[in-house]
């Protein structure tokens, strides 16, 4: 049980496995599909999933390393995804020119290799792609970019 | 048929595809493929699908020349990056790097630089010419397709392209099928029934096109390459920087006088781009091949065929021409199957595909036959940007081979804001943002397990017409799936299908 929850590679194929079973159970008796009607293609559909799910999960077994990308780690993409979100949820809120360029600013300095003081070079670069991206988007395309503060 | 034959529809068609609207976009596609090319980590994919929220608005062969002007010129500027400094800019390059950076190396990168210019440009015209002749007549025998037919073709496709990619076969397939399970996301085409939208209003329209493209294409890369940029520059001392860069440093002297690119130079690489270019039509045109088979493909028979084998690996300027001719190959022929059948032979072919989706025209057989114009013009405007791709690449190689210095850490946030605020202005919605990121979630998580995403977004795009055609058969067979089998064209489409199939498996047993 250990080992499944801590080898992605046979974590995700159970969790695909799992999908394509739930839709299959779920087209299968939850809807009433004719042997032409619309439930047909997302049946095959899951059906696929779930065949194939399996079969990765057993040569996920078999296998005496993890077939994963070992520079990706779940914490990361999960703190990216946060983010993200952050990101968004600040869109919409505080404006996108500001969103974006404390996004920038923030985002320059966590990529600086460690000990480059490079605030003051983030904050320019930062400052000059917003401003570009506000020409493009507002003055070139005229998109009507959601604006609460300051901009 | 006749009407595109006469000389009044080929003066409106020449007229019309030099407008110089067109040339500017066409120029500024070539330009901006070149440049994100020579970029490592941004792909062409990544720039077609940050443009699609934009390109929509345009007229379809303005907006057409534009991106495959950067589909052109993105081939070519893998290959600077990879001979200036061994880095492939794109998957197409990887093969490019064997022989490119040891040409550089050994003093001749402007020879390299050239030789794998115009190969590129070589075997991007030839596919071109034979896109341009092999379009209509395919086209007109798709028309005799029925639903049959169609579907065993899409089958073929799903299949090869399931089993080409990297990743395996199994993989594959598992990807392809959740691309189809998307594209069943809301009303039902034919009885307007609701499907997997759990509730939410917004999905009965279906998963929108922009949001999943470039979530899957541009947010999952970039996301992965944050995240790798971020471990790297962690254990990256100030230190270790100024060691790589004294190191870089250490260039060998150059002598510009013995570095100098001749018409003999070309001829003498002539039968490896001939070879390239013939490899690469042929790979480009199946459903799923891309350009990096065929560059690995091309360099391999290339050497084969070569009068001084021994020297590839070395800095062999055939090494160089072979794998470049190969894939900037797959450019016009990857636009065979998407513009007769619909099926696209690429990932980047379906991003194309789905611009002309965004542009009212639906990909396959009638596209050609109610578009005639539109599409000519746009032929005759990819013939030309083949040679802008030679002019302006020419004019700016020794400027472009710094841009693959620009610092990654400035990139991929720029990309990111870059998608974000492309995917909110193709529809002024905070929806397609969340979309946006989930798609690029689902990207990424599958990325890391080493799943290929280009199946995902391949069936997607051609999931509702299969599923149309295995629906149409099934009605037409009262239900019976035996009488999917009552074509012989389909029989034929399976058959090739079981034997590439088992042709593939034999090769990857031996490669293993």
């Amino acid at each position: 049980m250990k080992r499944f929850f801590l080898n992605y590679d046979l974590f995700l194929s159970g969790f695909i496995t799992f999908i394509g079973l739930a839709g299959l159970v779920y087209f299968q008796f939850g809807m009433r599909p004719g042997p032409t009607g619309p439930f047909i293609f997302p049946k095959l559909s899951c059906f696929i999933i779930f065949i194939f799910g399996v079969l990765i999960m057993i040569d996920t077994l078999g296998a005496k390393h993890a077939d994963t990308d070992p520079e990706v780690n779940i914490l990361s993409v999960v703190l990216f995804g946060i983010l993200s979100i952050l990101y968004v949820l600040f869109f919409s809120r505080i404006g996108v020119i500001t969103a974006t360029f404390l996004f920038l600013v923030f985002s320059f300095s966590i990529l600086s290799p460690k000990g480059v003081a490079s605030l003051k070079s983030s904050i320019a670069y930062s400052a000059f792609l917003t401003f570009l991206l506000w020409i493009i988007f507002v003055k070139i395309f005229n998109i009507i970019l959601p604006q609460y503060l300051l901009f | 048929m006749d009407a595109i034959f006469s000389l009044d529809f080929m003066l409106t068609v020449v007229q019309e595809a030099f407008r110089l609207e067109i040339i500017i976009f066409a120029a500024l596609g070539v330009f901006t493929g070149v440049t994100v090319g020579a970029i490592p980590g941004i792909s062409g994919d990544i720039a077609i699908a940050l443009l699609l929220p934009f390109v929509y608005n345009l007229h379809p062969v303005p907006a057409l020349g534009l991106l495959l002007g950067i589909y052109k010129g993105n081939m070519f500027g893998g290959a600077i990056s990879a001979i200036t400094f061994g880095v492939p800019g794109t998957g197409g390059a990887v093969v490019t790097v064997e022989d490119g950076y040891p040409a550089k190396k050994n003093g001749y990168p402007k020879k390299a630089m050239l030789t794998a210019l115009y190969s590129s440009v070589t075997g991007d015209i030839i596919s071109t010419v034979i896109l341009v002749f092999l379009a209509l007549p395919l086209a007109m025998i798709a028309l005799k397709f029925g639903p049959r037919e169609y579907f065993s073709l899409y089958v073929f496709a799903i299949l090869i392209i399931s089993f080409l990619l990297q990743g395996g076969m199994k993989k594959g397939l598992v990807t392809a099928a959740i691309g189809l399970l998307i594209g069943c996301i809301g009303l039902d085409p034919i009885t307007g029934a609701t499907r997997l939208t759990f509730g939410f209003s917004l999905l009965r329209g279906g998963m929108p096109l922009i949001p999943l493209l470039i979530g899957v294409f541009a947010i999952s890369e970039v996301m992965t390459q944050f995240i790798k940029t971020w471990h790297r520059n962690r254990s990256i001392s100030i230190k270790g920087l100024s060691e790589l860069s004294s190191k870089q440093s250490e260039e060998n002297s150059y002598d510009p006088s013995k570095d100098i690119m001749s018409f003999k130079v070309y001829l003498s690489t002539l039968k490896a781009t001939i070879t390239g270019s013939a490899i690469g039509t042929f790979i480009g045109a199946l459903p799923g091949a891309g350009s990096s088979l065929a560059a690995f493909v091309s360099y391999g028979m290339a050497k084969r065929f070569s009068s001084c084998p021994e020297q590839f690996g070395k800095g062999s300027l055939e090494g160089v021409a072979a794998p470049e001719a190969g894939n900037s190959a797959t450019v016009g022929s990857s636009m065979i199957p998407l513009i007769t059948f619909g099926i696209p032979g690429s990932a980047t072919a379906a991003l194309i595909g789905a611009a002309f989706m965004l542009m009212g025209m639906q990909p396959g057989p009638m596209m050609m036959q109610d578009n005639m114009p539109i599409m000519y013009t746009f032929f005759v405007v990819i013939l030309y940007a083949s040679i802008m791709n030679w002019g302006i690449s020419y004019f700016l190689i020794p400027f472009y081979a710094k841009i693959a210095m620009i610092k990654p850490r400035f990139i991929y946030p720029s990309v990111f804001i870059l998608a974000i605020l492309g995917t909110y202005a193709s529809r002024n919605s905070i929806i397609d943002i969340w979309l946006l990121l989930v798609a690029g979630l689902l990207g990424t998580l599958l990325k890391k397990a080493k799943y290929p995403l280009g199946p995902l977004v391949l069936a997607y795009i051609i999931g509702p017409g299969a599923e149309r055609s295995l629906r149409q058969a099934l009605l037409i067979g009262r239900g019976e799936w035996g009488s999917l089998l009552k074509s012989p064209i389909a029989i034929g489409f399976y058959a090739v299908t079981v034997v590439v199939i088992i042709l593939i498996t034999k090769v990857s047993f031996k490669k293993s």
